[in-house]
């Protein structure tokens, strides 16, 4: 078994199986860049320096990765179709520890950052189940989000989705 | 501590792109942030391309499936708040419908916001009523796509059918063909349909 090894923005370094770190887009296209894959090099002794991403969310990221080894990795991005997705219920217990927090808004942007697709659909959508239903200042408290609006603009918005409340 | 709100913009947008219509809207709501990118949504939404890929976000009702729409609008109201159908996209509706099968697309038209229907016909009366309601993203498609061009024929927009009820246009009977020059890089191959090429063929 291929190891390669990651390190994280802080240097701590996660040897990880070669065959999970094909979910991520950035960091295959750094395997192949720096030939790793080729049978003279020594991959072991080239770690992938992540400079954005801190050994904890990296930890989670790598244990995601773990668990969905072997998926099938999402080709294109067909947006406007996923309203519907569901979040199975590993990723919902594996997410909602950290949910509201910056643990899980961090692991999204790692997810985008390393261009893993699912795992970045996934975690957007835990996170867009979280304001279904609600309205802007139910979200605004959950989210502690601070109100930019003045209370006119926030009626004439309200107004305007009226329909929807 | 990261706040959602300093979430990549790409980030931010995907997870309203993953929100359904009502609840896309009410987010607009949470800030400026939320709103910006909400009405980036919605507004492509409401502006699909004429592709297979666009139209597949609608929930298309089948001509077929009318025999089970009850024949009321109150009880067409309670069949699709049952039915949790948000929006509303018919797509190449012939000319050649039943009195019933238009009378129930029209009850139907008139329970959703313009902005949530999707209308491409070449049925004029249906036009006129999308149009009534306000809506203006519909029209008669057929489309051709190429590499670079996107083809529309024949096509009568509701614009146009706007243009017609208000007398600017005597009539309908003469072949419209519009064509767009498409941007390679757009997309889903966007048209705005405010920058068609119109020709009009006598």
């Amino acid at each position: 078994m291929v190891l390669i090894t990651l390190v994280s923005s802080d240097e701590q370094n996660f040897p990880v199986e070669r065959e999970l770190l094909k979910q991520s887009g950035t960091i295959e296209t750094l395997i192949v860049n720096m030939n790793l894959d080729d049978e003279d090099t020594d991959a072991a002794a080239m770690p992938i320096p992540l400079p954005n991403v801190k050994g904890d969310v990296l930890e989670k990221v790598i244990q995601w990765m773990e668990h969905h080894k072997g998926d099938p990795v999402k080709e294109g991005d067909n947006e406007d179709n996923n309203a519907e997705i569901v979040v199975p219920q590993w990723d919902d217990d594996f997410f909602k520890p950290a949910m509201y927090g910056s643990k899980h808004l961090e692991l999204t942007v790692a997810a985008s950052y390393l261009d893993i697709k699912n795992l970045l659909t996934l975690s957007c959508k835990a996170i867009s189940n979280t304001f279904k239903g609600k309205t802007g200042p139910q979200i605004r408290e959950e989210w502690g989000v601070p109100n930019e609006f003045t209370p006119e603009e926030e009626e004439a918005i309200r107004k305007e989705n009226e329909w929807s409340e | 501590m990261t706040s959602i709100l300093k979430l990549p913009r790409n980030v931010l947008k995907k997870i309203g792109k993953l929100l359904n219509e009502e609840d896309i809207l009410r987010i607009r709501t949470v800030c400026k942030a939320t709103k910006g990118i909400v009405d980036d949504v919605i507004n492509k939404r409401a502006h699909p391309a004429p592709n297979i890929n666009s139209i597949e976000f609608w929930k298309p009702i089948h001509i077929d499936e009318f025999e089970i729409i009850p024949d009321s609008i109150p009880i067409v109201s309670e069949f699709l708040e049952k039915s949790e159908i948000h929006s509303v996209g018919f797509y190449e509706v012939p000319h050649d419908i039943t009195d019933k099968q238009r009378g129930y697309m029209m009850k139907i038209i008139t329970q959703f916001k313009p902005e949530c229907v999707q209308l491409y016909t070449a049925e004029v009366d249906l036009l006129k009523m999308a149009a009534k309601c306000g809506n203006m993203h519909c029209g008669a498609v057929e489309t051709m796509i190429s590499e670079d061009k996107i083809s529309i024929k024949p096509c009568i927009l509701i614009p146009f059918i706007v243009d017609i009820l208000n007398g600017k246009i005597a009539s309908m009977d003469k072949k419209m063909h519009f064509s767009a020059s498409v941007d390679s890089s757009l997309p889903n191959m966007m048209v705005q349909y405010g920058h068609l090429k119109v020709v009009i063929d006598e």
